[in-house]
C-alpha cells in the first residue's frame, strides 16, 4: 500500500512540475508585464512585482493603437470564421449527402490537396491579393482561408455518420434539401461544429506571416503584427512588450479555459489525419 | 429447396436518374468553397509547379526564357539553400524525438491521474493555442542576457552567462528548447488519445499475471501505442520541417544573428520576398512539397496497415 | 385509401464487377384496399423493403406504375406522397424532444405553432406517448421510441402508412405487446397500412391481407387466415407457420404416396399424376396419432412439453416429422406408432417446380 501511494505522490509531483514548466513563460509574461522598468531589470529577478502597475499596458494602448489591432482581430477572427463554417456545412453536406456522378473522384483530390503546404501557395497568392485590389484590406485576411478542406474532411466524416433514414424521414416529412440540413443535420452535428469553429478561430487570432505580406499600413494590422511592430516602437522594454504580448495572448487563454476540451478533442480527432 | 436465404445482396442504385436538376444542387451548394478552393489553392499550387520550372522569370514583366531545371540548380548549388536543408534536418532531428520522448511520459502520467486531470490538460495544452509571435516575444525575454531568466537559472549551476540569441554556438540550442517546449502539447494529446483508446483489459490481464508497473509499460503500453508514436512523429516532422514563424520572431526578422539559421521555409520567404526570385522560391517550395509528400505518402501507408487498430 | 400497383419492376447494378442488373422486384402487381393491414413478407434479400421505399418514393422504380387511389404518384417525390414512413431504427431526430419530433412535419408545412402543438398532442395521446413530450429520443425505451416515430408518421394525416420492420429492434415481450398496439393504432386512426416484416408469426398475428416475396417475385397476396389454409406453392406453405410444415418427398401413385427410405405407402385424397415426385407437406396439426385407422409406421424420437399438448418429433422412413398430441398420450421415446393425416393441412406440391396439385 505504502508503495503504491509513494508511486502517486512521485506522479503527481512530476506531472506538477512539468505543467508549471509549461505555463510558466506565460506566467512570466503577466509577472513581468505588471513591473516598473527598474524591476524588471533587477537581477536577481523578483517573483511577484513588488508595486504592481499598469503603466505599461496604459503605455502599449497609448504608443501603439492595439485597440485599433484589436478591433481588427476580432473583425478578422468573425467573419473569416463564420464565413468558413457556412463553406464548410455546405460543402461537407454536399459530398456526404448529395449524390453526382464524380463526388468520391473530386474529394479524394481534394483530400489530396491538403499536403501542399501553404508557403508554397503565398507566391501566387500575394499576387492575387494584389490583383483583386484586396492590398492592404482586412478581406485580404479573410477571403484566401475560407475554403479549408480540412474541416470540410472532418464535418463530412461525421455527416457520414448520421443514418441515410434520417434523411429519408425528413424528406417524407416534406423537408427540402436545404431544410433538412439546416433543421437536422446542423443541429445533429453540433458539437464538431463548435470545436472547427474554436480551431478555425484560433487560427485566425494567431496567424502571422501572411497579413505581414498583405498588410501595410498600421490601419489594418491584426494583433500579432501590431505587436511584432511594437518592438520597434518599444525598444528593449520588455516589461513594455510583455504587456503587449498580454493583450494578445489573455483572450486566448480566457477562451481555452472555457472551451478546453472541445478544443482538444478537436486536435486528437484531426491531428493524425491531417 | 433452398428457404430463408441468409443472403443479404449488396445493391447500388444505378438507375437514379441523372437531371440537371439533381446537379444544380450540388454545385450550387460547393460553388463558394470551390471558387476559393480554385482561386487560393488550386490555382496557385500549378503556378508554383510551372514557376519552378521557369528559367530567368522576370518578377516584374512575367517573362521568362524558357522550361528547365534551372532554378533547382540554382538553389542547390546556393550555400544558403543547402545550410537551409542541413539546419531544418539538424531541428527536426533533435525536436522530434526529444518532444516525443518527454511527451510520452507526461501522456502516461496525465493518463493515469485521476484528479486534477483539468488542471493539468490546461497548463499542458495552453501553449498549443496561444500566438506564435507573442510566444517568440515571451522567449526573448527569457533568453536576454543580462535579466533574462535562463541565465539566471544556469547561474545556479555555475555557468556563466550566454548570449542564447546572440552567438552563434548557442542559437541552434535556443530554438531546439523552444520547439520542443511548443511542440509538447500537440503530441500529448495525441499521444494521450491512443492510450485511451486501449483497452484497459490488456492491464488487468497483465496485472493479473503479475506484471509490474515498468513491464506494463515497455510490453502493453508502448507496443499498443506504437502506430500512435509512429503516426505523432510523422505529424511532426512535417510541422518541424515547416519551422519558421518562431525563428522569425525570436530573431526579429533576421535568419539567425550571423545569418546561420536558414531553414526551407526561410529561404522560400526570403527569395521571393526580399530578393524577388520567385523562380528559386517556386522550386524550394516544390522540395518542401516533394519532403512533405513523401511522408504524407508515409503517414497513409502506415494508417492503413494498422487499421485494425482503430 | 387503396394502392394499386402494376407490374413494378425494381432493377440495381451489383456491386460486383460483372455490372450485371440484380431484379430486387420483379414485375409485381397487387391492390391493397382501404384501410386494411397489409404485410410484405418474406426472407432477407426478397425486396420487400424496396416494395416498401418504391412506395414511400425513396427509391425510383424501373418500370411499372404506382397508383393511390386512382392518381398515378409513380414519379412523385417522397414529400408529395402524403405517406408516413417509421424506419427499423425510428429515425428520430436526436436533437429535438417528442414534441418537437412529431412536430416537425407541420412545421415543414407551415402550420401555426399552437395548432401544431394542439394536434402533436391529439396524436401522442393516442400512441400514448403524452406523459414523455418533453424527453429527448435517448431517453426513452425502444418501445416508446416505436410510439413516437409512429405518431410523427400519423400527424400529418398520410394517407398510407409504411411500417419498415417496425418490431425487430425490440425485444420479445415488448414485440408482442407492441405488434398489438400498432394493430390498435391502425384501427384507430383507420389508415392503410404496409408493413414489411421477415417473421411470419409477426405477419400472421396482427394484419389482414399478407404479401410473401421470395427473390423479388411475389409468391401469393391473400388474406392472413387464406395463406395459411390454402397455401399456393410449396414456399408459402413452407414459409408461413410455427413450428414449419412437415415435408414428405416421394412418388406419387394411385395407392399412395410412395415415400423415400421407406416401405409403406401414405395415403393422400390429392391427385396428381402417375409417377410424379412430389412433396407432401402436412401442418403439425394435421397429424392424428390416436386412431385405429392409421396406417404409417413411424418411430419416436422425441417428445418437448407445449404447454397442454406434446410436441412429438417422429419418424417415418429417415424423414423427421412433427405433430402435437395430448399430454395423455402414452408415447415414450423409441415408441413405435401409427400415425395418419388429416385432409385438412395436408398438401401436395410437384417436388421440382413446388407447384401445388
Amino acid at each position: 500500500m505504502k508503495k503504491i501511494k509513494f508511486g502517486t505522490i512521485a506522479r503527481y509531483t512530476l506531472l506538477a512540475i512539468g505543467g508549471i514548466i509549461m505555463i510558466f513563460p506565460f506566467i512570466w509574461m503577466l509577472i513581468s508585464s505588471l513591473k516598473t522598468w527598474a524591476e524588471c531589470g533587477s537581477m536577481p529577478p523578483t517573483w511577484w512585482p513588488k508595486d504592481p502597475t499598469f503603466e505599461n499596458y496604459v503605455y502599449a494602448f497609448k504608443t501603439a493603437p492595439f485597440l485599433k489591432y484589436f478591433r481588427n482581430s476580432l473583425i478578422v477572427t468573425v467573419v473569416c470564421t463564420s464565413i468558413t463554417m457556412i463553406n464548410t456545412i455546405l460543402c461537407a453536406f454536399t459530398f456526404s449527402r448529395l449524390k453526382f456522378p464524380g463526388r468520391d473522384l473530386i474529394f479524394s483530390i481534394m483530400v489530396s490537396l491538403m499536403m501542399i503546404p501553404y508557403e508554397m501557395l503565398i507566391i501566387t497568392n500575394y499576387t492575387t491579393i494584389v490583383k483583386l485590389k484586396l492590398y492592404d484590406t482586412l478581406a485580404a485576411l479573410i477571403i484566401p482561408f475560407t475554403s479549408s478542406i480540412f474541416y470540410t474532411y472532418i464535418l463530412r466524416n461525421f455527416f457520414l455518420s448520421i443514418p441515410d433514414s434520417l434523411y429519408y424521414s425528413a424528406r417524407i416529412d416534406g423537408a427540402s434539401n436545404w431544410q433538412y440540413l439546416w433543421e437536422v443535420m446542423v443541429p445533429i452535428a453540433k458539437p464538431s461544429l463548435v470545436t472547427i469553429g474554436l480551431l478555425n478561430a484560433l487560427t485566425c487570432w494567431n496567424s502571422f506571416m501572411w497579413s505581414i505580406l498583405v498588410v501595410g499600413s498600421v490601419e489594418n494590422r491584426t494583433l500579432p503584427f501590431g505587436l511584432f511592430a511594437f518592438t520597434d516602437q518599444a525598444g528593449v522594454r520588455f516589461e513594455r512588450l510583455m504587456a503587449g504580448s498580454s493583450i494578445v495572448v489573455i483572450p486566448v487563454i480566457i477562451l481555452f479555459l472555457f472551451c478546453r476540451k472541445q478544443i482538444v478533442t478537436g486536435v486528437s480527432k484531426g491531428g493524425l489525419k491531417g | 429447396m433452398a428457404v430463408r436465404e441468409k443472403k443479404v445482396r449488396k445493391y447500388k442504385d444505378s438507375d437514379e436518374k441523372i437531371t440537371a436538376r439533381s446537379l444544380i444542387t450540388p454545385f450550387v451548394f460547393s460553388l463558394p468553397f470551390m471558387i476559393g478552393l480554385l482561386i487560393f489553392t488550386v490555382y496557385p499550387f500549378i503556378r508554383a509547379v510551372l514557376l519552378s520550372f521557369m528559367e530567368d522569370y522576370r518578377f516584374l514583366s512575367g517573362k521568362f526564357s524558357g522550361y528547365g531545371l534551372g532554378n533547382y540548380t540554382a538553389i542547390f548549388s546556393d550555400p544558403n539553400f543547402i545550410n537551409a536543408l542541413k539546419s531544418t534536418t539538424k531541428y527536426v532531428l533533435i525536436v522530434v524525438p526529444t518532444s516525443l520522448v518527454i511527451s510520452i511520459l507526461v501522456a502516461v502520467g496525465l493518463n493515469n491521474v485521476k484528479k486534477l486531470q483539468g488542471l493539468f490538460q490546461t497548463a499542458y495544452f495552453l501553449p498549443m493555442v496561444t500566438s506564435a509571435t507573442a510566444v517568440g516575444m515571451i522567449f526573448r525575454w527569457l533568453y536576454d542576457y543580462d535579466y533574462g531568466l535562463f541565465n539566471y537559472f544556469i547561474g545556479f549551476l555555475g555557468i556563466d552567462k550566454i548570449h542564447w540569441l546572440a552567438d552563434v554556438k548557442y542559437t541552434m540550442a535556443s530554438i531546439c528548447i523552444y520547439g520542443i517546449w511548443s511542440m509538447l502539447p500537440f503530441t500529448i494529446i495525441l499521444l494521450l488519445a491512443g492510450l485511451q483508446n486501449i483497452d484497459p483489459i490488456y492491464y488487468t490481464a497483465a496485472r493479473a499475471d503479475g506484471a509490474k508497473s515498468k513491464d506494463i509499460f515497455f510490453n502493453i503500453t508502448i507496443p499498443l501505442l506504437a502506430p500512435t508514436i509512429i503516426l505523432t512523429s510523422i505529424v511532426n516532422v512535417m510541422s518541424a520541417f515547416k519551422v519558421y514563424d518562431s525563428l522569425f520572431v525570436l530573431y526579429g526578422a533576421k535568419p539567425g544573428p550571423a545569418f546561420n539559421l536558414y531553414t526551407v521555409i526561410y529561404y522560400l520567404y526570403d527569395q521571393f520576398w526580399n530578393k524577388n526570385k520567385l523562380g528559386y522560391a517556386a522550386a524550394s517550395a516544390m522540395i518542401l512539397f516533394v519532403i512533405i509528400a513523401l511522408f504524407t505518402l508515409l503517414q497513409n501507408l502506415i494508417t492503413r496497415k494498422t487499421n485494425y487498430y482503430n | 385509401m387503396k394502392v394499386t400497383i402494376k407490374d413494378l419492376t425494381k432493377k440495381f447494378a451489383s456491386r460486383d464487377k460483372t455490372g450485371e442488373m440484380v431484379t430486387a422486384v420483379d414485375t409485381l402487381s397487387a391492390e391493397f384496399e382501404s384501410g386494411k393491414l397489409i404485410a410484405l413478407l418474406g426472407p432477407s434479400g426478397c425486396g420487400k423493403s424496396t416494395m416498401l421505399n418504391m412506395l414511400s418514393g425513396i427509391l425510383p422504380v424501373t418500370s411499372g406504375k404506382i397508383y393511390f387511389d386512382d392518381v398515378d404518384v409513380t414519379d412523385l417525390s417522397p414529400d408529395k406522397r402524403e405517406v408516413g414512413l417509421v424506419f427499423q431504427n425510428y429515425a428520430l431526430y436526436p436533437h429535438m424532444t417528442v414534441l418537437e419530433n412529431i412536430c416537425f412535419p407541420l412545421k415543414i408545412k407551415k402550420v401555426p405553432k399552437a395548432e401544431r402543438i394542439e394536434k402533436a398532442v391529439e396524436i401522442a395521446k393516442m400512441v400514448h406517448i403524452e406523459d414523455y413530450l418533453k424527453r429527448l429520443p435517448k431517453e426513452l425505451s425502444g418501445g416508446q421510441q416505436q410510439r413516437v416515430a409512429i405518431a410523427r408518421a400519423l400527424v400529418k394525416k398520410p394517407k398510407l402508412l409504411l411500417l419498415d420492420e417496425p418490431l425487430s429492434n425490440l425485444d420479445a415481450k415488448l414485440r408482442v405487446e407492441m405488434r398489438e398496439e400498432i394493430r390498435r393504432i391502425q384501427r384507430e386512426s383507420g389508415v392503410t397500412t404496409v408493413f414489411v416484416t421477415h417473421d411470419q408469426e409477426e405477419a400472421t398475428s396482427i394484419s389482414d391481407y399478407i404479401l410473401l416475396m421470395k427473390l423479388g417475385v411475389m409468391q401469393q397476396f391473400s388474406a392472413t387466415r387464406e395463406i395459411y389454409n390454402n397455401p399456393g406453392n410449396l414456399f408459402v406453405a413452407d414459409f408461413i407457420g410455427n413450428p414449419t410444415i412437415n415435408q414428405i418427398h416421394g412418388t406419387y401413385t394411385a395407392d399412395g404416396i410412395k415415400a423415400d427410405g421407406c416401405d409403406e405407402l401414405i395415403p393422400c385424397a390429392i391427385k396428381a399424376n402417375e409417377g410424379d415426385r412430389v412433396v407432401f407437406a402436412v401442418r403439425p396439426e394435421a397429424v392424428i396419432f390416436e386412431n385405429e385407422k392409421n396406417t404409417v409406421n413411424a418411430t419416436v424420437n422425441d417428445l418437448y412439453s407445449s404447454g397442454k399438448d406434446w410436441l412429438v418429433n417422429f419418424m417415418i422412413g429417415d424423414t423427421d416429422l412433427r405433430g402435437y398430441c395430448d399430454a395423455d398420450f402414452n408415447v415414450s421415446e423409441g415408441s413405435k406408432i401409427k400415425v395418419g393425416f388429416k385432409e385438412k393441412g395436408a398438401f401436395l406440391f410437384n417436388e421440382a417446380t413446388g407447384e401445388r396439385y
